[in-house]
């Protein structure tokens, strides 16, 4: 599906993807396993933003649901650890975020338009992702 | 370690991972669609086998992670046959027969079964004898 995006470029949409993360499940990953083995997820920058947050589960949670949420738009679920801190997530405010993936050069990288959601026992993300 | 050891060890790792019994961890259980696996428990998983079995897993060995990601083989959501022959190629332990037959990528992870990590671990485990 080609769109006009606000830019006025044309651009084609390449997928939605949404994710859903419990925040129990999640804590449970993190207790259980040690910040070294969870921060293999992580991007280098996404680590430092972990580490300054006191190892907030609540980051961990918007990374992890924002990094699936941009794998299943592009219907690649499940890219095993290194798909994960290859995937950089740059969170723009308490809602939105937008991705960067570490092995694509600057003019090749899809854009992406990501939202956060909470409730009380889930964090989720949805992420839509254009081919420029 | 025998491979009643390695059994016990992954019923063990998969309960905790998963939060169910362990009785419920047979080798012919599905993770997703059998155990309820999702996608933080597949890496909670891979942890923690690590940790249980004292080996290293690199990434793309247990579970087909850097295949899906490969432009040759998915192509509008199906595996191709060059797909199919790669995982059937780097995972002899997937068993594909009836996924061959409608090779949708959203059923992949369907496949992922209990007895799929006891061989790759027995495999693992005698090559570190």
């Amino acid at each position: 599906m080609n769109m006009r995006a606000s830019s006025g470029k044309m651009t084609h949409l390449q997928g939605v993807g949404v994710d859903l993360v419990g925040r129990k499940r999640l804590e449970k990953f993190l207790k259980s396993n040690s910040k070294s083995q969870c921060q293999r997820l992580l991007s280098d920058s996404e680590k430092k933003l972990w580490q300054k947050s006191e190892y907030s589960s609540n980051l961990f949670a918007k990374l992890f649901a924002a990094k699936e949420a941009y794998f299943k738009a592009l219907g690649r679920d499940w890219l095993g650890v290194d798909g994960f801190s290859h995937l950089e997530i740059e969170i723009c405010n308490k809602s939105s975020f937008t991705a960067r993936d570490l092995h694509k050069q600057s003019g090749n990288q899809c854009k992406v338009s990501g939202s956060f959601f909470e409730t009380n026992d889930m964090v989720g993300a949805q992420a839509i992702v254009w081919e420029s | 370690m025998t491979d009643q050891e390695i059994l016990s060890k992954v019923q063990e790792t998969l309960a905790g991972a998963l939060g169910i019994e362990q009785d419920e961890v047979t080798p012919e259980a599905s993770l997703t669609r059998d155990l309820g696996a999702e996608s933080i428990d597949f890496i909670d998983i891979i942890f923690r086998l690590e940790k249980a079995f004292d080996i290293k897993i690199p990434s793309g060995e247990l579970f087909p992670g850097n295949i899906v990601s490969d432009e040759r083989f998915v192509k509008e959501g199906v595996v191709t046959a060059e797909g199919l022959q790669e995982l059937k190629t780097k995972f002899p332990y997937l068993d594909l027969e009836e996924y061959s037959k409608d090779p949708q990528i959203s059923k992949l992870a369907e496949q992922f079964k209990v007895k799929m990590l006891l061989q790759y671990l027995q495999e693992r485990l005698s090559k570190k004898a």
